[in-house]
């Protein structure tokens, strides 16, 4: 059941959400932004827990954005959980069967099916208020799942887990999201999360989402500033378009005039705002890049895996790994360069 | 970021809105305004402060304001300053009966007051258990202690019956209180009294100032304390005035007037402690909680010395609180031959219950309306209640603040006043001189409390269980059926107990719409502590005891933390 969303404002007295989105039948599409950008809000408009100002939300082709929360049939998965703290594990997951009114064998049956689904055969009898944090959340899912809903919405679903458990949570969402074929929107402010589980991710700020695509597009191929600077660990500065040639651009920085990559179809003007962009892992030691750049090392940290250390050259500081571990004393000067072909120009200065 | 466009009221909300309105409109307000308005009418049927201001010149009514101000304050003081101790032990320590002085701390709201006072006069009066023993002890011929029918006995017996409120209030804020605050002031260097002031006392403030206003609005609002333990006019407030006037010497118009200004004056206090309520409710509470160390480390370093003031100051504190009530059970078994006669157990008072009347009262009848009150009022008062606290809990819109402060303002005005109201509108309204108007009155006076039991689970429910109830299909209807109601339950029960215990133990109210066909327990005792009749007074607060123990029973068990 595919999910289209056009257009959807709904405006507070100091935040303002634009968002048009479509999930297709079966696909897992993450919302992913900073606290406040309005992912939230977004899955709640989905949810019809709050009214649009305008625009249109269609569900299997059908017109939706009019009809009640009780009648879209869409499980939510809370942050929070939101499991019934008055009934037990099997009640919690019979509530949506027994709202559509199923007849009692055909509960009781879903109930025992869903538990192994999740994970908890035998659980029908615990109190939800005395379950861990990962079986509460199992017992969230298979709730929303029971009544066999057209769309899944997960809020954060793992935010509340430690670490470990939210690695193998995610996991176990992914196979029963793909084994079920279900259309999922998933809400998180984890990009290591959004990477790991989405088909597609929607990348949301201040309100709007500024791209969406797979997370190899996303992570590759950054269309703004704040989606590099937010997805993974991004070296940004900023400049003005000297000319571009086709896919090639020159910038001017305060460290110098360098080539760059453009995103392909984006034709902009010389004088335009732009900014430099460059992962970590791209830099090299030595001057064969086109772009090179003299700092002072600031400081360096062993992370096991990789040496990372930070470059201060004029106003900027430098994100660069490397795999050498002795050497890179803090005050000792550095040059690294980045080819060219490394080097991407996106459109606007990076956010502050 | 939630709007309150879905939330808005819808058509059975609206009617439910409509319904509070008119009922409080009806039953509070307009009794009110009808006071007010008789306060501040000139002799020309006009508008004109002439006859408040008039009230105020006389002497003998200034007396009156002033005293009835001094003894709040001297009382809140008292209170305070014996509550202070018990809230830092409640809030920091473990110990045996933990328990028990934390239930204790619900009392001043389920204790009726007319118990508080019998309790007092057999315990601390000239006669009473604490002077005999004390005579027996120390071999003396006249009681040691003269306390009785003085300003010393109503300071007392309203420091005894309010403490609790300021151990229930600063304890609650203490424990909830950032523990790393203190940590990380000693780390810097702060102990002992300097860490208290800089650092522990400007957290609990707001707690300790809410508590003192809560308890000096009771104490100048009080009444059969006053009435009965002042022993006279040299000791009377404004509310005793207020009962004189319109009972004894049927002047209407002049108990309308004090009334008026007594209203003004108590709705101004009620303002200054919302206002201090709100600061303390908005103070840094801290995911991690105290470690509750045991009453030993106390004793540590202070030694044997602190150990005994803790130990006295427990025993007190239970001494103050159960002893009196352990005396009213006691002196309701006893009988005495003649006036000066051997007194010996008997269960006379008892029998005397199921069958007799004394002094013109009659026992079955008082206990029988009493029953009969305190049902309906929790007919009317827990569907009232529980509709004010959902709609201002769970609904967002336009005027829900309003609506908050409208239906908390009972809190703010004293029964008595509320009683000369309807007595006031006994010819308009034929409904508020009889049964009805006492359980209409009794309805008021116990509604914000179902407010604040059914307002303290609708806090707690998740804004997320409703919406996830909603995801999963359920119309309102089945919404409020199967996930809020059984959610507000456990608050639903203790605003129950709250308004059968409240009903059952009002005096004020009752006293002012009695007849003798209406006459309930509390005002049975009454009648019987003014003959004299201590025993059978007894009896009959014992029966009240056990019913207000039930109460404040259920309200322990199952009032907080269900889930």
């Amino acid at each position: 059941m595919s999910l289209v969303v056009e257009t959807l404002q709904k405006s507070y007295p100091d935040f303002e959400i634009d968002v048009a989105l479509s999930v297709g039948a079966g696909e897992l599409v993450t919302l992913l932004g900073p606290s406040g950008c309005g992912k939230t809000t977004f899955l709640r408009l989905v949810a019809g827990l709050i009214r649009p100002d305008r625009g249109q939300i269609q569900l299997g082709g059908r017109r939706v954005d009019q009809v009640p929360t009780e009648e879209r049939e869409i499980g939510i998965v809370f942050q929070d959980y939101a499991l019934f703290p008055h009934m037990n594990v099997a009640e919690n997951i019979a509530f949506g069967p027994h709202m559509k009114n199923w007849p009692r064998e055909r509960i009781r049956r879903r109930v025992k099916e869903l538990l192994k689904l999740v994970q908890l055969a035998g659980y029908e009898k615990r109190k939800v208020t005395l379950l861990s944090g990962g079986e509460q959340q199992r017992v969230a899912l298979a709730r929303a799942l029971a009544p066999n809903p057209r769309l899944l919405l997960l809020d954060e679903p793992l935010s509340a887990l430690d670490a470990r458990l939210r690695k193998s949570l995610r996991a176990e969402i992914r196979r029963i999201q793909l084994q079920l074929g279900l259309t999922t929107l998933y809400v998180t402010h984890d990009q290591e999360e959004a990477l790991a589980l989405s088909d597609r991710i929607a990348v949301m700020h201040g309100g709007r989402i500024e791209q969406t695509g797979t997370p190899r597009e996303i992570y590759r191929l950054p269309a703004t500033p704040f989606v590099a600077g937010f997805i993974g660990q991004s070296n940004l500065l900023a400049g003005t378009l000297l000319e571009a040639k086709g896919r090639n651009g020159r910038v001017r920085t305060a460290l110098g005039d360098f080539p760059a990559r453009l995103r392909e179809g984006w034709k902009p003007a010389p004088g335009e705002a732009v900014t430099l962009f460059f992962r970590p892992r791209s830099c090299r030691s030595d001057n064969k890049g086109e772009v090179r750049i003299s700092g002072v090392i600031s400081t360096r940290e062993y992370l096991g895996e990789e040496i990372q250390l930070r470059v201060r050259a004029g106003e900027n500081l430098f994100l660069l790994t490397s795999d050498r571990e002795d050497g890179w004393t803090p005050g000792e000067a550095l040059s690294f360069s980045v080819s060219a072909r490394d080097c991407r120009l996106l459109p606007g200065h990076p956010p502050r | 970021m939630r709007s309150p466009g879905i939330w808005a009221l819808r058509g059975h909300h609206l009617l439910l809105l409509l319904l509070i309105l008119i009922f409080l409109g009806l039953f509070f307000y307009y009794p009110l305004i009808t006071v007010l308005h008789g306060g501040i009418r000139g002799t020309e049927q006009r508008f004109s402060v002439q006859p408040l201001i008039s009230l105020l010149a006389d002497s003998y009514y200034r007396r009156i304001i002033l005293f009835t101000f001094t003894q709040a304050l001297l009382s809140t003081v008292l209170a305070v300053l014996f509550g202070l101790p018990g809230a830092y032990l409640l809030a920091r320590f473990r110990f045996p009966g933990k328990r028990l002085v934390r239930a204790l701390t619900t009392i001043p709201f389920v204790l009726p007051s007319i118990l508080v006072v019998l309790g007092f006069v057999l315990f601390f009066g000239n006669n009473g258990i604490l002077n005999r023993a004390l005579m027996s002890l120390l071999h003396l011929d006249e009681p040691p202690l003269r306390v009785l029918y003085s300003l010393k006995a109503i300071l007392l017996a309203h420091a005894f019956y309010n403490f609790p409120i300021c151990i229930r209030i600063v304890s609650g804020l203490w424990s909830r209180i950032n523990p790393h605050l203190e940590e990380a002031a000693r780390s810097l260097g702060a102990r002992g009294w300097r860490l208290f002031r800089r650092v522990t006392l400007p957290q609990i403030m707001p707690g300790v100032l809410a508590s003192a206003a809560l308890i000096f609005i009771f104490c100048f609002m009080s009444f059969a304390v006053v009435l009965v333990l002042g022993g006279g006019p040299r000791y009377a407030t404004l509310e005793v005035e207020v009962y004189r006037l319109a009972k004894v010497g049927l002047d209407l118009g002049a108990a309308s007037r004090l009334a008026a200004i007594g209203s003004l004056l108590t709705l101004l206090f009620l303002y200054v402690y919302i206002k201090l309520q709100q600061r303390a409710s908005f103070a840094e509470t801290a995911g991690a909680g105290w470690e509750l160390r045991p009453l030993s480390a106390l004793f540590g370093k202070a030694g044997a010395l602190a150990a005994l003031a803790v130990l006295v100051y427990l025993v007190l504190m239970v001494v103050v609180v159960l002893a009196p009530m352990l005396s009213v059970v006691y002196f309701s078994f006893l009988r005495r031959f003649g006036w000066a006669g051997q007194t010996h157990l008997s269960l006379h008072w008892y029998r005397m219950l199921l069958g007799g009347s004394l002094s013109g009262v009659s026992y079955l009848r008082a206990i029988r309306n009493s029953l009969i009150y305190g049902g309906l009022t929790v007919l009317c008062a827990l569907p009232l209640g529980t509709a004010i606290a959902y709609l201002t809990g769970r609904k967002q819109f336009f005027g829900r603040h309003g609506l908050e402060t409208l239906a908390m303002l009972p809190m703010g005005v004293s029964t008595i006043i509320l009683g000369l109201g309807y007595l006031k509108l006994a010819p308009v309204f034929r409904l508020t001189g009889g049964r009805a108007g006492i359980v209409a009155a009794h309805t008021v006076i116990a509604y914000p409390f179902v407010i604040r039991a059914v307002s303290s689970m609708v806090r707690k429910i998740s804004p997320s269980l409703p919406e996830a109830a909603r995801s999963l299909g359920a119309n309102p209807r089945r919404l409020f059926f199967k996930i809020e109601l059984p959610l507000l339950k456990p608050g639903i029960l203790a605003g129950a107990a709250f308004a059968f215990a409240i009903s059952l133990g009002e005096i004020n109210a009752t006293l002012m719409l009695y007849k003798p066909s209406l006459i309930s327990i509390p005002v049975a005792i009454y009648r019987l502590i003014s003959s004299y009749n201590f025993f059978a007074a007894c009896a009959m607060g014992s029966l009240l005891m056990l019913t207000s123990l039930l109460a404040f029973i259920v309200i322990d068990r199952i009032g907080e933390g269900v889930f």
